[in-house]
């Protein structure tokens, strides 16, 4: 692997994140109003300016865009928050994150396996009723809306078997029913993809002439095809780490996790700048760093993609 | 693998007989050759549908259910008379296509609509959005003809007032199961849900067709423009798309839209001061102006947001920035197909014949770019329309008293729980949002199939 490349994709990262970071901060300063506008009260003037001074959002928006750079680049630090008064948006994020990932992972997981399996055994039944009925269930996982998905599991689990909780983020029953339903889309996606991918191996001459050397095959499945099998899935774990993020807003949303993703619509709705700030360069780091991870696995996977 | 087994599922261009060996799909090919196969899977795709809807109707009148059992029993006879003449109609379709096959030219549009027409899934969903889309704006439609004056007292709620106005608000009737008053039940300010559905329908198909539209244009330039002129402009311009594919747009667009959102509040807020503090201005009274300005609060900001409200409509707003994410693939894809079609040995054999640029275009490039093209925007207005119910959901959508599938079943999600199962709220209009993906994915699916032959798999 060549390490100019890689450090070039790593450059790339880091410019990526800075655009999106400074295309959020415009944006969010732009709108009219500020997050003290829907106090309980209306702040005496005197109240607003000194708020104003210790958020420094009364210096002009290209300094205050500076010294938020600064800050975050060199010391890592977001600033406090402006709605949760006496709370830093790191402590926030620090409590919020982890409750994030572990959901997000766990709904890969579940994805990865789900599709993976569903998708190479209707390649390798191809044409028979299973591989029918799996490639319907699975344009079915693509068209739900994901709230659909989650309704139904609850109606189905929660409020017919009482299997597992409805709500909340302590117990391990509690983490089953989001993961899962932040997962199926997007395994009915992969599914799809290795269906695809395994077909398409199968059919290559390679195949073929180990075939023809009477290899079993399960053998020829396990020893050849699998691995250019898995590459479209593999390509596609860049996009589907991106609709798993924008999945969790919804999904922490329903199943009331106390994740970053609740965090981060709550805020731009309350103007919360440096909370809202803070997730989106999180949010943006993580989706950039995972898809240049990708792209690296992709060069390990396939001997043909030069770097 | 041979190669009829690596061929698709429901392969509809094969004829019958090239050599299969599952049975069951043996059978259904053979169904779908026959003329009445597509009004036949319709109609009972429709009385299934009718019958979901009838079933948790408690006191459905009786003439339904007599409705619902003669069109069970016209399906019967349909399926019967398929059966039966079902081989006849294979054969004589496959002589109608040995004799024109190597004798008569084929279009492009008339092979694919033939291989359209014998996949069933396609064409059953086709049907089924149709009846979607004409049901959704048949309700706006009438809506505008025949809505109520405002403070009208009504006497006796007629059909109108029931099934159509989704506006109409009764305090009496509200949580109110499916009825045959009511038949997919009422909200909390007793509006009937049927209506809402229908209408929050006509407003999640115009969002999808609408941004998709924009991404079409967006997308067909730009791709077009860089796969026509190659070489350096070429790279710039795929550097840009691959640049956009690493950003995590929906974050932008969450940011936009409570941006458009603040914008509205503000202006809703002080529309009235900021209108007379500019006719105060106009009038050239400065003093009272500038007082006016201090008391209420509206510095030039405000006055920007309701300048700025009065031309960007949130749901406008919500079109171009959804269509604004979806056009790097269609980039892609047109670029792709333009670069590989200007080289290939049938534009070339045209220019030497001495076919001129215009013709090129229009008779060889656009006819093969369409294919893709059409397949990808297919595709696109079920990712549109699941992304604008995902804004809805998390509360950025269309604002209130609009509404779409996503508000809706946002709306319903909140109103089932254990003690109060309203469950008529939340499934009308997500069964509704997820029988037109559904079709409409099935519908891309076919046209994949049906438009590019190769690509088939």
């Amino acid at each position: 692997m060549n390490p100019r490349f890689v450090l070039y994709r790593l450059a790339w990262v880091v410019v990526t994140v800075w655009a999106v970071a400074t295309i959020s901060f415009f944006i969010i300063r732009l709108a009219p109003g500020d997050p003290f506008m829907n106090e309980m009260r209306a702040l005496r003037p005197e109240v607003r300016e000194a708020r104003y001074r210790q958020y420094n959002l009364d210096r002009p928006l290209l300094v205050q865009y500076g010294l938020w750079l600064e800050r975050i680049a060199f010391h890592g630090d977001f600033g406090p928050s402006m709605k949760y008064r006496g709370k830093t948006v790191n402590e926030i994020i620090a409590q919020t994150l982890p409750v994030s990932i572990a959901l997000g992972s766990l709904a890969m997981v579940f994805a990865l396996v789900l599709g993976l399996t569903s998708g190479f055994i209707a390649a390798l039944r191809q044409n028979s009723l299973l591989d029918y009925a799996l490639m319907v269930f699975a344009v079915f996982g693509i068209s739900l809306p994901n709230f659909v998905i989650a309704t139904l599991l609850v109606m189905i689990f929660v409020f017919n078997f009482a299997f597992f909780p409805l709500a909340g983020w302590d117990t391990y029953g509690q983490v089953f029913l989001p993961a899962l339903s932040l997962s199926l889309p997007f395994a009915a996606r992969i599914s799809r993809l290795a269906r695809v991918g395994m077909l398409e191996v199968l059919g290559e001459d390679f195949v073929r002439t180990a075939h023809a050397k009477g290899l079993r095959e399960s053998q020829l499945v396990i020893k050849h095809a699998l691995r250019g099998a898995v590459l479209p899935v593999v390509s596609f774990l860049g996009p589907a780490f991106a609709l798993i993020l924008t999945g969790s807003l919804v999904i922490e949303k329903i199943f009331y996790v106390p994740g970053l993703g609740k965090q981060f619509v709550l805020a731009a709705i309350n103007r919360d700048y440096s909370l809202v700030l803070g997730a989106v360069v999180v949010f943006s780091t993580l989706l950039c760093v995972f898809n240049f991870l990708v792209d690296l696995s992709y060069a390990l996977l396939d001997p043909r993609v030069k770097l | 693998m041979t190669d009829a087994s690596t061929s698709p599922p429901g392969d509809p261009a094969r004829g019958p007989g090239a050599g299969e060996s599952a049975p069951a799909t043996h059978r259904t090919r053979r169904w779908s050759e026959h003329p009445l196969s597509v009004p036949a899977n319709l109609s009972i795709a429709l009385a299934t549908l009718f019958f979901f809807v009838l079933l948790p109707i408690r006191n459905a009148p009786v003439a339904a259910w007599v409705v619902l059992g003669i069109w069970v029993l016209a399906n019967v006879a349909l399926v019967t008379v398929i059966a039966r003449t079902r081989r006849l109609a294979v054969e004589t379709r496959a002589a109608e296509d040995d004799a024109e096959g190597p004798v008569e030219g084929t279009s492009l549009l008339r092979d694919a609509l033939r291989r359209l027409r014998r996949n069933q899934l396609a064409t059953v969903s086709l049907g089924i959005i149709l009846v979607l889309i004409a049901l959704c704006f048949a309700q706006r439609l009438i809506y505008a003809a025949g809505r109520p004056e405002p403070g009208a007292r009504e006497t006796s709620p007629g059909f109108f007032a029931l099934h159509v106005d989704h506006t109409r608000v009764n305090k009496d009737e509200a949580f109110q199961p499916p009825s045959s008053r009511h038949w997919f039940g009422t909200d909390g300010l007793g509006r009937d849900t049927f209506a809402r559905t229908l209408y929050g329908g006509s407003i999640s198909f115009v969002v999808g067709l609408v941004a998709t539209l924009v991404s079409l244009a967006i997308g067909l330039t730009w791709g077009a423009t860089a796969g026509y002129f190659g070489g350096r402009v070429d790279h710039y311009m795929m550097r840009v798309v691959d640049v956009l594919y690493g950003l995590p747009f929906i974050f932008l667009v969450i940011l936009i839209l409570t941006l458009i959102n603040g914008l509205h509040a503000t202006a809703a807020q002080h529309r009235q001061d900021v209108v007379r503090y500019r006719q105060l201005e106009s009038e050239g009274r400065h003093d009272e102006a500038a007082r006016l300005a201090d008391e209420r609060g509206i510095d030039r900001s405000v006055r920007t947001a309701v300048t700025l409200s009065d031309w960007a409509n949130p749901v406008i707003v919500m079109f171009v920035a959804l269509g604004l994410v979806q056009w790097l693939t269609l980039a892609r894809i047109t670029r792709g197909q333009v670069l590989s079609l200007k080289e290939r040995e049938f534009v070339v054999a045209a220019r030497v014949v001495g076919a001129g640029n215009a013709r090129i275009i229009f008779r060889h490039i656009i006819p093969n770019l369409l294919g893709p093209v059409i397949v990808y925007t297919t595709l696109t207005i079920p990712t549109v329309i699941l992304a604008e119910a995902f804004l809805s959901f998390i509360g950025l959508g269309i604002p209130e008293p609009d509404c779409s599938w996503g508000t809706l079943a946002s709306e319903g999600i909140y109103a089932i729980n254990v003690i109060k199962p309203y469950w008529w709220l939340i499934t009308y209009p997500a069964a509704a949002i997820s029988l037109a993906l559904f079709s409409l994915n099935f519908i891309g699916d076919g046209l994949r199939d049906a438009l590019d032959p190769r690509q088939r798999r």
